[in-house]
């Protein structure tokens, strides 16, 4: 499979899109989940979305040790929805229904950051 | 299909244990071939559930658990959906009786993680869902069950004190069960007063780490005419997959899998939710089992969060739920679950619970579910004469 850990670190959002019938996904599929064509081609998006749901971690696994409390977030995207996470220095400004964009950066996944 | 009887069900106690999973394993099988009154030899097949073996540097348990038996000609293959392993090895096992191929078999759900800090426990975890997807951007376990809850307590107007009654009574069955891993009486204050994980899931909503095994043996009508007296049918298996993705399913207040397992196993029985005496459902966070009563249809959409409050769901209430203690407080050896899960009936079935016996109890559901429900097994027993 590609590596979407690159990608999200360019601050770029892997978008998986079928060519048959427009379906598009947030992770990776090799055959459409709607109409089962195989015509699926991977897209970069520049990111930005709205937040319909978030948690603030405390307990993190190791790669996140050094970033909480951060919040992991869910992301409708245009047509997909993706997830990703917003850092400890920008929680004050997260609340559902933000606007967020993603940035890059050297760490993991897609880092999110919310629109004022 | 030929009718499918659970002969026996035994278990170690759960906890964080010293002794290593292999040892915890033969323990649990041991106790459960004694308790049905056969020799390993009787045994045409097994199913070992285990996900962290590996820990162990050990995988292959299969033949390791045949061969100290002494019958190590049988069949035996390790079986793996997270959280939903036991209840998959139990189907496999089903389907082997059901469909003719086996007379006997045994069942095996074990796990054992000798870390004991919480930073690498929680990594382990995020193995059963989407690494590369979820975990890669910072999701771990309580954080998805997180997302459930927030949007269950936005969506119905339910609030961090009903799901901490859940937790609290799940903490008082588990004082009646001598095996599991927190035999330990809270308060709803001690569970709001506990730190945030994963708001708003705190550390009282959550299960524990736990290490344990537990095991069952199945049998065919034919095989079980050797024995007297009243017996266990397992009238339904069902196992089902789901998107193991959270974040890209349309609702998360519900888990698809297990609406689908509990539909089609209440269809195997022919039952009603009616004719059902207890549940053990997975309650790997409180909020879960919320979300499975009203997946399997025993509340309405948005009531499953008030039913312990309200004593539903208590050991003498209408529709008792984790008589055992759950996931939460008897304990959650990841793999060992859907076949503890069974160990319960067995016990509740059979009248041998105790201080937690279930009066009368004679039909019995188990829910299992794997990750965020990318899997998950429902049966259905029945005791007969």
């Amino acid at each position: 499979m590609m590596n979407p850990g690159e990608v999200w670190r360019r601050g770029k959002i892997p978008c998986w899109e079928c060519r048959g019938c427009g379906w598009r996904s947030g992770v990776e599929v090799v055959y459409c989940a709607k109409c089962h064509s195989k015509d699926i081609h991977l897209i970069e998006l520049d990111g930005t979305g709205k937040v319909i749901s978030f948690t603030v971690i405390t307990v993190p696994e190791e790669r996140y040790l050094k970033e909480v409390p951060y919040a992991y977030c869910i992301v409708e995207g245009d047509g997909f929805r993706f997830c990703g996470w917003v850092g400890r220095d920008d929680l004050k400004d997260l609340t559902i229904g933000s606007k967020v964009r993603s940035v890059s950066h050297d760490g993991y996944g897609l880092r999110l950051k919310p629109l004022r | 299909m030929e009718k499918v009887y659970l002969l026996s069900a035994a278990q170690t106690p759960f906890g964080r244990l010293e002794k290593s999973g292999r040892d915890l394993l033969v323990e649990a099988c041991v106790r459960a071939i004694e308790c049905a009154g056969i020799t390993p030899k009787d045994i045409d097949a097994g199913y070992v559930a285990n996900s962290f073996g590996f820990v162990e540097w050990q995988s292959h348990y299969g033949p390791i658990l045949m061969s100290t038996l002494g019958n190590p000609d049988a069949p035996c293959m390790t079986v793996a959906s997270a959280c939903a392993s036991g209840s998959s090895a139990l189907h496999e096992a089903y389907m082997g009786i059901a469909g003719g191929f086996y007379d006997c078999v045994l069942v095996a759900g074990f796990d054992r993680i000798e870390v004991k800090d919480t930073t690498k426990l929680t990594t382990y975890f995020t193995m059963g869902c989407d690494r590369v997807f979820e975990a890669e951007n910072g999701a771990t376990f309580p954080g998805l069950y997180a997302l459930m809850a927030s949007e269950y307590i936005m969506r119905y107007g339910a609030t961090e004190e009903d799901l901490a009654h859940i937790a609290v009574k799940n903490h008082s069955n588990a004082l009646h069960n001598p095996v599991a891993h927190i035999q330990k009486k809270i308060s709803v204050e001690d569970v709001m007063n506990s730190p945030y994980i994963a708001r708003p899931l705190k550390l009282l909503d959550c299960c524990p780490f736990s290490d344990g095994a537990a095991a069952a043996v199945l049998c065919s009508e034919g095989f079980i005419r050797r024995f007297r007296g009243e017996r266990i049918r397992v009238v339904a298996s069902s196992l089902t997959g789901g998107e193991i993705t959270l974040h890209t399913r349309g609702d998360f207040t519900t888990i698809p899998s297990a609406v689908r397992a509990g539909k089609d196993a209440f269809r195997q029985a022919r039952f009603t939710r009616k004719d059902i005496d207890m549940l053990e459902v997975h309650d790997c966070f409180t909020v879960a089992e919320a979300i499975a009563l009203e997946d399997l249809g025993f509340a309405e959409r948005g009531k499953g969060a008030f039913l312990a409050r309200e004593g539903v769901t208590a050991i003498d209430g209408d529709i008792p739920v984790n008589p055992s203690g759950g996931l939460k407080a008897k304990g959650h050896p990841v793999s060992a679950t859907g076949v503890a899960q069974v160990v319960e009936v067995y016990e509740q079935l059979m009248s041998l619970a105790g201080g937690r016996q279930i009066n009368g109890a004679e039909v019995a559901l188990t829910h299992n579910v794997g990750a965020t429900g990318g899997s998950c097994a429902v049966h259905i027993f029945r005791r007969v004469k």
